[in-house]
């Protein structure tokens, strides 16, 4: 006698429905929950606010998806259930596809039901609840994949949680593990957030992916779709079926016996446990964190003790792991580790030595990046930017490069931040972050830069500027103590008295005096605010430039700008200001 | 036939079941028997295709039982530890079951209501040990299997009840010729029902045959005098000058072999099922005295 070869019984699909109603249930009444909180006479308000929403269920998803997985094959965890059911007359690809076709109809039709709703909601904006269907699936698709996998990696339900948020949140451990301890003793390098949130599938599916803007004033609908996050969604669907064929082959393999141990693969033990316990160490540090405590490294040592001892107890369901073996495995892990931060302390490969060629650079920029920094540029909100382009400049700030990097002890104190990043001819990106001390040689070199017209003005054309500057206003407010401090502002829109204080201004730069920054100018008193509108283009302009065709700037006088002080008292003389 | 060749199943380092064979006739009704950690449940998990062998074959009539839902069809398993749906009631496990097995009698499933007298739509998970059991039989008789594996079945049931599934299986077994597997410790009950044993230990087939061999291989021999050579003796006890001899072999060649040096006394006894398992076990380091503090 022959079966027909179907993967699909009727008889569990049916029960898994009616076995798991209240899951599916509940998700059904939260989803109508949230539409009533978005129902509207205005269908566009509606289409508004679904559009905000698309992105945020990733987070609801992020749950329903674990937990379907985690109860429609749930039975794999219990010994009893597991033989009861396995001893019965199907195949692991039945049991696997049915429970697949009822897990993805779990979240297909509430949102189908919603999607219904949605249609009577939205109006002429019903594509909007055809792309909620799509999105919801999607996400659930990648979410409940995961989970399948994550039931099939482990051998009982806190197993199972536990393998589906690390996979979910390995990014982030990753990042944060770098960031709070080898960050540290990498001077110059600093560990960006983008990469770990691009490698984050909860993060990425949480974005907008509907830019639907309705404008109350206007009236109007503002509509589009961010193609970014589409991709990255259907990149991540895809994904999601990769985990359910991986587990498909894992449940053809998987040993049922492992029912009610933690993990189902034993291969997977070491992995867990080094995971678990970086995690341990990083959840304890970001917990001190929360109470005001620092020091990283202590809670390190804390977490990696605690971890690893913790997860060797899951791993054995039994709190007698203190055996000679076990110790033998902590001393190993803890010796890599430490092995791998001393390693990265002692940079063999000198990547925080490391300043690319000057023929292998397009340009270059840096930055300050401090609280002193005195005005808030438009450009790039609270930081200037100084761009280099010849191979001269390049060649010279490469070798303040170089004594930035000598000059790694200083950390604290009196400090001036600096970011440095180079734009390479291979399209690549070096970015370097580094504290010169206010006291050093290097420090000095610096301040030329940072008194330079191009930086102080935040353009790569500073005669241009100058030349197009209409009208300056001088701040008499502040402590200015050759005149009577009457707080005038006084108006300068002869263009000789402007080209001639932008002179004297000019001497200053070239002096090397200008920098805008309290920390260049430590034992000075500010004694001139001067306001400038230009009508120069601007290379690294703000949006008002491009509306309006001029730029604001205003610029600090410190007591040792002696040329620009000293225009100023001639001028405030001689137009009768002062006696 | 339902027969296991060779098989070894290990967990983790521990060996459950060692190069294990067993072979359980065509309509049969074969009692595996041994200590517990035997290997008898891990056998059966086996057999039922719910483990997969490390190595070995088990087949039903020459064919995989493991993963093949067409053997498994035709076997039906009542495991120790019974575990039906949370909140599922006996008429739900009838449906859920004539879904899985397609040879599933529903007549049957109503006449033994008459039976076993079990509350139809009451949670299966509110009934009592006994009740459970009973409303396993209750489903597993009615899949008409050809094979059915029981593991220790009747744990749990009372004296009138015990008698009315063994009936039940009994009279299942003359109309259908369904072979049946029975794990049990109760070795009384088996003797009344087996016509064939299995004595495992650690993981291993020491014994099997039929149960007139066996009780035909192994005595009980009495005897005022010397004790003569030859004989293969499980084990001896003595009470004065009386020796009790539990000794292999049929009852001619051991009373030709007494009779030559002519005892004072001697008489050969039939030993039962229990009598058999102990001393066969006594000879491989599981003697009554290790399991008696």
């Amino acid at each position: 006698m022959k079966l027909r070869t179907s993967y699909f019984n009727r008889t569990v699909f049916k029960k898994n429905f009616l076995r798991f109603a209240p899951v599916w249930s509940l998700y059904t009444v939260f989803l109508l929950l949230i539409f009533s909180v978005l129902m509207d006479t205005e269908p566009a308000r509606v289409g508004n606010d679904l559009a905000d929403l698309m992105g945020a269920m990733a987070w609801l998803n992020l749950l329903y998806g674990g937990l379907c997985a985690n109860v429609l094959f749930g039975d794999l965890f219990n010994p009893r259930m597991c033989n009861a059911l396995h001893a019965l007359p199907m195949r692991r690809e039945d049991w696997f596809l049915t429970h697949i076709a009822t897990g993805m109809l779990f979240s297909f039709v509430p949102n189908l039901l919603g999607t219904a709703v949605l249609f009577v909601m939205l109006d002429k904006y019903y594509y909007l609840a055809l792309l909620w269907l799509a999105i919801m699936t999607l996400q659930y698709l990648f979410f409940f994949g995961i989970g399948t996998l994550s039931v099939m990696c482990g051998g009982s339900r806190l197993a199972m949680a536990a393998v589906y948020f690390i996979i979910n949140f390995i990014s982030l451990l990753v990042y944060v593990l770098a960031d709070q301890f080898y960050e540290p003793l990498l001077y110059g390098i600093r560990i960006d957030s983008p990469a770990y949130e691009f490698f984050c599938p909860t993060l990425q599916a949480a974005q907008e992916y509907v830019n639907f803007y309705y404008d109350k004033i206007l009236g109007g609908v503002f509509q589009g779709l961010y193609w970014d996050s589409w991709y990255y969604l259907f990149a991540i669907a895809a994904l999601g079926v990769i985990a359910l064929v991986g587990a498909v082959l894992l449940y053809r393999r998987r040993r049922l016996e492992c029912a009610g141990d933690f993990l189902a693969l034993r291969p997977l033990e070491p992995v867990f446990l080094i995971i678990f316990t970086l995690g341990v160490s990083v959840a304890l540090y970001a917990f001190t964190q929360l109470f005001g405590l620092s020091g990283s490294y202590p809670f390190m040592v804390i977490g990696i003790v605690a971890g690893f001892f913790a997860g060797k107890m899951l791993l054995e369901r039994t709190v007698k792991v203190f055996r000679l073996k076990t110790f033998i495995g902590f001393i190993i892990f803890t010796v890599v580790l430490i092995g791998s931060l001393v390693l990265t302390k002692l940079d063999p490969l000198g990547i925080t030595w490391y300043v690319p060629e000057t023929d292998e650079i397009e340009f270059m920029r840096f930055y300050r990046d401090n609280d002193n920094y005195i005005y808030n540029d438009p450009v790039d909100e609270n930081r200037a930017v100084y761009q280099l382009e010849s191979v001269q400049q390049i060649d010279r700030f490469r070798q303040i490069h170089s004594k930035l990097q000598a000059d790694r002890d200083h950390t604290d104190g009196e400090i001036c931040q600096v970011e440095v990043m180079y734009q390479l001819k291979n399209g690549s990106t070096v970015m370097r972050y580094y504290n010169a001390d206010v006291h050093s040689a290097v420090f000095e070199d610096l301040q030329s830069y940072f008194s330079t017209p191009e930086y102080i003005f935040c353009t790569d054309d500073a005669d241009t500027y100058i030349q197009s500057i209409r009208h300056i206003e001088l701040d008499l407010s502040y402590n200015f103590y050759h005149l009577d401090n009457s707080g005038n502002i006084i108006s300068l829109e002869n263009p000789e008295d402007i080209q001639a204080l932008m002179q004297a201004i000019l001497k200053d730069c070239q002096a090397g005096i200008m920098a805008q920054d309290y920390t260049f100018h430590p034992n000075e008193d500010i004694h001139l605010w001067v306001f400038f509108d230009a009508a120069a283009p601007q290379k690294y302009g703000n949006i008002g430039i491009i509306e309006t065709g001029r730029s604001y700037r205003d610029l600090t006088v410190f007591s040792g700008c002696e040329n620009t002080l000293a225009f100023v008292e001639s001028y405030l003389q001689s137009h009768g200001f002062v006696s | 036939m339902l027969d296991m060749q060779n098989v070894t199943k290990t967990f983790g380092s521990f060996t459950a079941l060692d190069n294990l064979t067993m072979t359980v006739p065509q309509g049969t009704v074969y009692g595996l028997v041994g200590p517990n950690g035997a290997g008898k449940s891990t056998a059966i998990r086996l057999l039922t295709g719910v483990y997969r062998p490390d190595s070995g074959r088990i087949t039903l009539e020459g064919l995989p039982v493991y993963e093949n839902p067409v053997i498994k069809q035709r076997i039906c398993c009542i495991p120790d530890e019974i575990f039906y749906f949370p909140s599922a009631s006996l008429e739900e496990m009838r449906r859920f079951y004539k879904g899985i097995y397609p040879r599933f009698d529903d007549q049957l499933f109503e006449r033994l209501y008459d039976v076993f007298q079990l509350p139809k739509k009451s949670q299966i998970r509110r009934f009592s040990k006994g009740m459970q059991k009973q409303a396993a039989f209750h489903l597993s008789i009615c899949t008409r299997p050809d094979v059915l594996v029981l593991d220790e079945p009747v744990d749990g049931l009372d004296p009138v009840m015990r008698r009315q599934v063994w009936s039940l299986i009994l009279s299942d077994v003359a109309q259908r010729g369904t072979t049946v597997l029975i794990s049990s410790h109760n070795l009384r009950e088996l003797e009344d029902i087996c016509d064939h044993v299995g004595i495992m230990d650690h993981g291993k087939m020491l014994l099997q045959r039929s149960l007139a061999d066996m009780q035909g291989n192994t005595h009980k021999l009495q005897l005022v005098g010397e004790v003569p050579e030859g004989l293969e003796v499980l084990h001896q006890s003595d009470s004065g000058r009386l020796k009790t001899l539990i000794v292999r072999g049929s009852v001619d060649r051991i009373s030709t072999a007494v009779s030559a040096v002519k005892p004072a006394y001697f008489d050969i006894l039939p030993l039962s099922l229990e009598e058999i398992f102990i001393y066969e076990l006594g000879g491989v380091n599981y003697e009554v005295k290790n399991i008696v503090l």
